[in-house]
């Protein structure tokens, strides 16, 4: 899965503390998510796409083998 | 944003302590890893002399490694959950090549490893050593 979160969040001026502190999770999260070595479960996605104030589909997107 | 309900849905599956535990895991630690060094080199008493204060010493030592693993994070979110189920997962799996490994060593080389693997507290001991090593190489990403 590929994912844009850090194009998305660098857009918002948050950093990787912010976006954590925001969606309750740790930053630790938030690093492994950008690097894609971690998939967030369905929940996370939403509460990050809502904490960047977008949609589910711009922040994660499907890939050919997926 | 931080959602109570769902954190504490996640731990419910595993029974964790407060975070302040694996302080006092490490400290149970080095103090005791501190007091079998001082009583070696400046006392020169072996303590594995004393049956029961051989007891003790590997009591403490086996605490302090369950009290740091059992600890929750500062931060517990499901990224951490995932880490340490799958470190965990891991050691389930190393378990069994040890096993193996035991069976062979003991046959072959009862002496060489039979500190590390000819005991049950020697295997526990080792797997938490390899659960805290895959644990935070997961959490700070080196081992994906």
């Amino acid at each position: 899965m590929q994912n844009n979160l850090k194009e998305y969040r660098d857009a918002a001026k948050l950093t990787q503390e912010q976006l954590a502190d925001k969606v309750g999770v740790s930053r630790q999260s938030i690093i492994s998510i950008e690097k894609r070595q971690y998939i967030p479960t369905t929940v996370l996605a939403l509460k990050l796409a809502k904490a960047l104030k977008l949609k589910v589909e711009d922040l994660f997107v499907l890939e050919k083998g997926d | 944003m931080f959602n109570v309900k769902y954190t504490l849905q996640m731990n419910r599956k595993l029974f964790l302590l407060p975070t302040y535990f694996k302080w006092v895991g490490a400290a149970i630690l080095v103090l005791t890893m501190t007091a079998i060094i001082i009583a070696n080199v400046v006392f020169d008493f072996n303590f594995v002399k004393i049956i029961w204060l051989k007891l003790i010493v590997k009591t403490m030592i086996a605490l302090s490694f369950m009290l740091f693993i059992l600890a929750k994070e500062k931060v517990e979110d499901e990224f951490i959950m995932q880490c340490r189920l799958r470190a965990m997962a891991g050691i389930f799996i190393l378990n069994f090549f040890c096993s193996i490994f035991s069976e062979f060593t003991k046959t072959y080389c009862p002496t060489f490893f039979s500190p590390m693997f000819g005991s049950l507290f020697g295997v526990g001991i080792f797997q938490a050593m390899m659960y805290i090593t895959t644990f935070y190489s997961l959490k700070k990403g080196y081992a994906q």
